[in-house]
């Protein structure tokens, strides 16, 4: 383990793919998916209680993803995703404010019924899976032409990939070198059909290979991996003035929208990916590096706890 | 000068102007178009404006609300008015875009695409249908009728916000005339072609020639002075022009060149019902059946003739009859 002395404080180095990503970055990290996970199921009861204006899509099992992603990103990088399905990873993670968010996305007031939630840095994005590709290519050619140095991160899942929008845009950013970092979360999972009945080659990672395009097959529920990677692929983008695409091969452990019948999965299956869920993964590493002990631990739970307790939708 | 040189000439103009517009298209780059109307644009302004897609109709207006996001004011042409039907997903978006997102993002977005008949493409490639397209939200549809009118159309259509599509007709691009130099002033809604006082006539595109026909016929046959709109814009429709003008005449006959239940002008006959009871309307409309191969096709689509009969069949025989 490696120590360093930076002012004062003693800062401790996390190692994950053979870099090192500074301890109390990876604290930070540890807490967004901490939040994810709390406001989350402070959103079921919500929904529960009818109180919602659109559905929960359920991030359980995948906060590592947009968290990881999100946490690379600054204000040269545009989000494109849609900001209410299945993003509060990205939203936390990018530190988007999340009263404004919830007001818009969850509890629409009759005076701005028909806005939707777009803060800066991120794309007008569209609800209907695969229809954000072509918007992303269209990002990327005026950021390419107007010479901003931006990057279009698109962010989508397996089972927006498998419409065809998906192969015609990956084809066109190699063709015209966009700069557009595609992102997948693999969850296995469209819906209710499993991979190996949507998708005849079973592995996502081959198309962008097929159109030549750089490709990082990383592991979804490691927020450290994800999030070099990303910054990786970045470098990448703007370097190599390509696009790049990262596979995050994750598991959606809770139902697809909060009240759903979640019975199509084996338990085998589910239990399995339990295991490897990814804040409980993290955290063993984190007391393993000792970055976290339970003093630290306690202070982040009692400022995720504050957090939660200040956002005014639910007062 | 030729229709596509016209419209060249408008986008040479449109892009030497304004180096934040793209264009986008199949075969709009060395080949000029299928129609040659982006002849030599490549040349001028390059690849990374002059953008030579694959047939990836489903993309497009995507690419466009993103270009425009984005900072751009991208130029789409989709060569036949059929396919824009595979782009209607992405264009039912950029209209609703427009007020989902408010202020938010600003686009203005040109498609251009050819549609209509009586070139002999078939009954895949001859459609003039727009009634499908007059649904999706805060679209802006725009049909020149001469030379002039495509020039100054596209030059108009770039200064306006929201999406705006130009429907070129296929027929136009055969014909050739001069930019009126002060064209650019009546482009607000429609134009009254033709002053008159028996009859009025509404049409739009390639039609309005041939009102113009029939209304020559009409004057040296029956004695008949027939008034004729060319709706430039044909959506929104510029209802009080056409108002006026049957006020004055009492009588219309609504030309188009698709069947009824496909186009737009049902929609005026119903607003004119509304506004002036028991007036008398003639609809001159393409036959309800496949367009033909060949020259068959003058079978299904309207023509002068059936212009002249409709304004005769008001004027002339509708009188004989009251007598």
């Amino acid at each position: 383990m490696l120590r360093y002395k930076s002012g004062k404080l003693y800062r401790v180095l996390f190692r994950s793919l053979g870099i090192f990503v500074d301890g109390n970055f990876c604290l930070d990290l540890y807490k967004k998916m901490l939040l994810v996970r709390a406001l989350e199921s402070k959103l079921e009861i919500i929904f529960k209680h009818n109180k919602t204006q659109w559905f929960i899509y359920s991030v359980l099992g995948q906060e590592a993803c947009g968290v990881g992603v999100a946490s690379a990103l600054t204000h040269k990088e545009q989000l494109l995703m849609p900001l209410n399905y299945r993003a509060l990873g990205y939203v936390i993670g990018r530190g988007f404010d999340i009263n404004h968010y919830l007001k818009e996305v969850l509890f629409r007031t009759q005076e701005n019924e028909s806005a939707i939630f777009l803060p800066k840095h991120t794309l007008p994005y569209s609800l209907s899976l695969g229809a954000n590709f072509s918007i992303g290519i269209g990002a990327a050619i005026a950021n390419r032409n107007l010479m901003n140095d931006k990057v279009c991160v698109c962010v989508f899942g397996d089972g927006a990939a498998t419409r065809g929008t998906f192969y015609s845009s990956l084809n066109l950013s190699a063709l015209w070198r966009l700069p557009i970092l595609w992102i997948c979360e693999n969850n296995n999972y469209a819906v209710s059909t499993p991979m190996e009945k949507f998708n005849a080659s079973g592995d996502i990672a081959i198309y962008p290979k097929a159109f030549g395009i750089k490709t990082y097959p990383v592991n979804g529920n490691n927020v450290a991996d994800i999030y070099i990677t990303t910054n990786i692929a970045l470098e990448y983008i703007r370097t190599e003035r390509k696009p790049a695409f990262i596979k995050l091969d994750t598991y959606r452990m809770g139902p697809h929208i909060i009240g759903d019948r979640d019975d199509y999965r084996p338990l085998e299956e589910k239990s399995r990916w339990s295991a490897r869920d990814p804040i409980r993964a993290f955290r063993k590493k984190l007391l393993g590096y000792r970055i976290l002990n339970h003093a630290k631990e306690v202070s982040i739970l009692e400022s995720i706890e504050q957090e939660i307790c200040a956002i005014d939708v639910w007062k | 000068m030729k229709f596509a040189e016209a419209i060249n000439k408008a986008l040479l103009e449109i892009m030497s102007a304004d180096d934040r517009t793209i264009l986008l298209g199949e075969d709009v780059g060395k080949f000029g178009g299928r129609f040659e109307a982006t002849h030599d644009l490549l040349n001028s302004f390059g690849e990374n404006r002059v953008f030579d897609t694959p047939i990836n109709e489903e993309l497009f207006i995507g690419i466009a609300l993103g270009a425009s996001a984005g900072g751009l004011k991208p130029i789409i042409e989709i060569y036949y008015n059929e396919f824009l039907n595979i782009a209607f997903d992405d264009l039912w978006r950029a209209g609703l875009w427009q007020k989902l997102y408010k202020n938010k993002v600003q686009s203005s977005i040109i498609i251009r695409c050819v549609f209509g008949g009586y070139v002999r493409r078939g009954p895949e490639f001859s459609s003039a249908a727009v009634g499908h397209l007059i649904s999706i939200p805060n679209i802006k549809i725009y049909a020149p009728s001469n030379v002039s009118d495509g020039y100054w159309i596209l030059k108009e259509a770039i200064r306006q916000p929201g999406i705006k599509l130009i429907l070129e007709h296929k027929a136009l691009y055969r014909t050739s005339g001069i930019i009126d130099t002060e064209g650019g002033r009546s482009l607000v809604g429609g134009e009254i072609k033709r002053k008159g006082s028996n009859l009025t006539i509404v049409a739009y595109s390639y039609l309005v020639g041939s009102a113009l026909r029939a209304a020559e016929i009409l004057f040296d046959s029956y004695g008949i002075d027939s008034e004729i709109i060319d709706l430039k814009v044909i959506w929104p429709l510029d209802f009080q022009l056409i108002l006026g003008s049957v006020r004055k005449t009492k009588k219309v006959v609504l030309v188009e060149e698709c069947t009824r239940n496909a186009g737009v002008l049902v929609h005026i006959e119903n607003e004119l019902l509304k506004n002036i009871p028991r007036l008398n309307i003639e609809n001159v409309t393409a036959k309800n059946d496949l367009i033909p191969f060949g020259e068959e096709e003058t079978a299904v689509l309207p023509s002068i003739i059936d212009i002249v009969e409709a304004g005769e069949r008001l004027c002339v025989r509708n009188k004989l009859l009251q007598r």
